[in-house]
């Protein structure tokens, strides 16, 4: 069975336009809908500014790097990213996309839909290539390449855009679970800052990476068409060729990781039992008996259901306040009206003490591992404790900016409506909890960024008390970056940026200038060494990430915007 | 509550959802928005709601200028979308639960009003169960019934006759809303079947590609109207022979 016929699309399609040609009416109408189906997608123009950012990069950083290795590193990270974003992509294709829906009621068998699937993801995935396009072009004209050497550039940016679908496909069969998502934002906005902050940020990073960018380039897959890249450098180094192994033996398992996929591939009915914690506790505690296979669990009658609803049983919260002390706390901050607002942002509870034990036993086990690996290489330990901190710090950020339920969209008449709106609730109010759910943390995450900066000072061998003041400034800068998460929380329940207009790029263009001057404040006092002048900086970036927040509340509150995702056409 | 559109107009691209829409809907009255698809039916009921911002004109909620930070004012609606809001891993109480809790509706009685209006929706065995477990029309009657016993002034429904509404359901919600009027809230909903808008409303509001072609009681549209037994579906071929 084939889900898309293009001889009967065609047919179809000259039969409607002969109907419409012969009536006055139709005609008419097609005229309106013609002028509505002309609208300017905003997403392609995105991906393709994005897909020269490697390019332009490398282009604006050929001064400050001193070795043409350093320069290709950063396309080796790029990459990774690359790899990272198709790992994800390719998972909602397969599993969350939204035509899933629509194929679970149609007579199509599973592997028809895992290669209609598959066919968007290789379609979405085919802009890849420029990324490394640009990259290796702008290295070509630096380089000042002869016409043979370029015509070696197209073939090396395909391989490396194999390389990195290989890798991503190969990530998403072995570990669907892994937030590959954080990993890509992570690395975009890694490579934003050090595109905006050259002085600050890009030189001490290009320094490190040039330290390590030969390792990088053998041990990271996207690294290894790349090296092949330095081929065609002065003082090629001919025994990269031997990546060519390693390169397909990784294209050789895309095959054998689409078959893994497709093996998992199956449409299973959700099935989910009656909420316990609604069971009045004398109805629990009545079968002492625990039910064994085969037997019927007990199943509530109407009169149990009645005294769950008259004993106003159902009204109560989940009682997620008792888990910990902060959670407590947290509880006993909020008003009654964030109590009820809670109970709808965390339909199932919300934890802090047992997330935050999990990221300081990760950070503890990382720092174990790279002390131990350390006595055999000194170079190893820093990766593992480059890992170690990559996978804490994305955890903890996962924490801090935690969003519950509070912007889930709900599809209804063909566009999603974020469940707050729905219900009447407001933007600030929402915000209001969300802020306070960060800042009842804070004493956790100032103790996770001190230890994490006081780690990274000595391995520098900087004095230790640098490391409790970066630790200090990054918590509060993480809490101005509560306010921009926030705004970007609110903008994905919108169509803020659906439609060229004034009031659309008057919103665009503010909230982009704002959020750069906050990247730039926070950069800036962090890296500034003289704490008289860091500290008021730093204050300065909180109020101006709030400032940036009541910003986007004024036009939100002016119906500057519908709060509705109209899906693109 | 009085409800009123002051030359509110609303457009997507090039189509005028709304075009320049005046229109005044006083407390204690059902209205039914009929209009074909793609008329503006939802969009009129998602500006009301606060959800579809007007590009021009304002919306008037007794007297006070209708924007979003007039959180007063947006409690005292209810919007029930064709796919209501729920978290469909949770149970149909705990649903309703929240819904209540968001709205402040949680006070003493509330108990009884869901218990009543389980029971009167054939919901009540089923109140445990997580919603997603249920068919359309049992999670629809869930979304009513969490509805129903907020009880705002303004109730706000899209398609609630297509919702997959057992005939029991509809007929529950029917004696619920006209209850409800009756003690001065109001209810507008949308709807395709002629035949229910002529027996289930006080006002009909006919809206055809963004402008009110007609909003009146059907007393006053049927001495107006030719064919005086089937004065909408008369309406209905006029507007498509209009264009």
């Amino acid at each position: 069975m084939t889900l898309h016929s293009p001889k009967f699309e065609k047919d179809l399609c000259k039969r409607i336009k002969q109907a419409i040609r012969s009536s006055p009416e139709l005609r008419r109408e097609h005229r309106t809908a013609k002028k509505y189906r002309r609208q300017y997608s905003g997403t392609l123009f995105v991906w393709l500014l994005i897909a020269f950012v490697p390019g332009f990069l490398i282009w604006s950083i050929q001064d400050i790097v001193s070795r043409p290795e350093t320069a290709l590193a950063l396309i080796t990270l790029w990459g990774f990213s690359l790899i990272a974003f198709r790992a994800q992509s390719l998972l909602s294709c397969l599993f969350s996309s939204r035509d899933l829906r629509t194929f679970a009621l149609l007579p199509v068998s599973e592997q028809t839909i895992f290669r209609w699937e598959l066919q968007k993801f290789f379609h979405g995935s085919l802009i890849s290539p420029l990324h490394f396009l640009g990259a290796f072009s702008a290295f070509a004209w630096l380089f000042a390449f002869s016409p043979l050497k370029w015509l070696a550039v197209l073939p090396l940016a395909l391989l490396t855009w194999a390389v990195t679908v290989a890798a991503g496909g190969f990530c998403a069969a072995r570990r669907p679970l892994f937030p590959y998502q954080l990993v890509f934002t992570g690395f975009v906005l890694l490579f934003f800052v050090i595109l905006l902050s050259q002085k600050f940020v890009a030189q001490p990073l290009i320094a490190l990476l040039d330290h390590y960018a030969f390792g990088l380039n053998l041990i990271s897959p996207s690294g290894w068409p790349v090296s092949l890249f330095q081929l065609l450098l002065p003082n090629p180094r001919w025994a990269n060729l031997i990546l060519l192994v390693p390169i397909a033996a990784l294209l050789l398992t895309f095959k054998k990781s689409l078959a893994r996929l497709s093996n998992r591939y199956q449409y299973r009915e959700q099935t989910i039992p009656p909420v316990a914690d609604l069971v009045p506790p004398s109805e629990t505690a009545e079968p002492a008996t625990p039910v064994r296979a085969g037997q019927q669990p007990l199943r509530l009658g109407p009169t149990a259901i009645e005294e769950v609803i008259r004993s106003r049983q159902f009204l109560l919260s989940v009682p997620w306040h008792n888990a910990g002390w902060f959670e407590n706390l947290l509880w006993r901050w909020f008003s009654e009206r964030e109590k009820n607002l809670a109970d709808f942002v965390f339909p199932n509870g919300f934890a802090i003490g047992e997330p935050w034990k999990t990221i300081f036993r990760n950070l503890a086990v990382a720092l174990f591992v790279a002390l131990l690996v350390d006595l055999i290489s000194p170079a190893a330990k820093l990766w593992v404790l480059g890992i170690g901190l990559f996978i804490t710090v994305t955890h903890c950020l996962a924490q801090i900016l935690v969003t519950g339920r509070a912007f889930q969209l709900i599809m209804s008449n063909g566009v999603g409506i974020p469940m707050y709106a729905g219900l009447g609730i407001g933007l600030r109010e929402l915000a209001g909890l969300l802020v306070k759910c960060s800042m009842a943390q804070l004493p956790l995450l100032c103790l996770f960024t001190v230890a994490c900066s006081t780690v990274v000072v000595w391995q520098l061998s900087a004095p230790l008390e640098l490391g409790i003041w970066y630790g200090l400034k990054i918590t509060i800068l993480v809490l101005g970056g509560r306010f921009i998460a926030l705004i970007f929380g609110f903008s994905s329940g919108t169509n803020d940026t659906s439609r060229i207009r004034l009031r659309t790029i008057s919103l665009i263009f503010s909230v982009i200038f704002l959020v750069l001057a906050f990247i730039g404040l926070a950069a800036a006092s962090l890296l500034i060494p003289d704490q008289r002048f860091a500290l008021p900086l730093l204050v300065l970036t909180l109020a101006e990430a709030y400032a940036t927040f009541r910003l986007y509340g004024w036009f939100y509150h002016a119906n500057r915007f519908d709060l509705m995702r109209i899906p693109q056409r | 509550m009085n409800i009123e559109f002051r030359g509110v107009l609303k457009s997507y691209g090039s189509v005028r959802a709304l075009d320049h829409v005046s229109l005044l809907i006083q407390p204690g009255q059902i209205v039914t928005l009929l209009g074909p698809n793609g008329a503006g039916k939802t969009t009129l009921i998602r500006c009301i709601a606060g959800i579809a911002a007007p590009d021009k004109g304002a919306i008037y909620l007794d007297d006070h200028e209708f924007k979003r930070d007039r959180l007063d004012l947006r409690r005292r609606m209810h919007l029930l979308p064709d796919f209501p809001f729920h978290f469909w891993e949770q149970s149909v109480v705990r649903n309703i639960a929240i819904v209540l809790r968001i709205f402040e509706a949680d006070g003493n009685g509330a108990e009884e009003r869901v218990l009543e209006l389980l029971r009167d929706f054939d919901l009540l065995p089923l109140a445990l169960r997580p919603v997603n477990s249920l068919s359309r029309g049992q999670a629809y009657k869930a979304g009513l019934v969490a509805m129903l016993a907020a009880d705002r002034e303004v109730w706000l429904l899209d398609e609630p006759f297509a919702s997959g509404m057992d005939p029991h359901g509809i007929d529950a919600f029917k004696r619920h809303a006209r209850a409800a009027a009756n003690r001065g809230r109001t209810i507008l909903y949308s709807t395709q079947l002629l035949d229910v808008a002529e027996r289930f409303s006080d006002r009909v509001c006919v809206i055809h590609k963004g402008e009110i072609r007609a909003f009146d009681t059907l007393e006053r549209l049927r001495e107006s109207a030719n064919d005086k037994d089937n004065v909408l579906e008369e309406m209905f071929r006029q507007l498509r022979s209009s264009g």
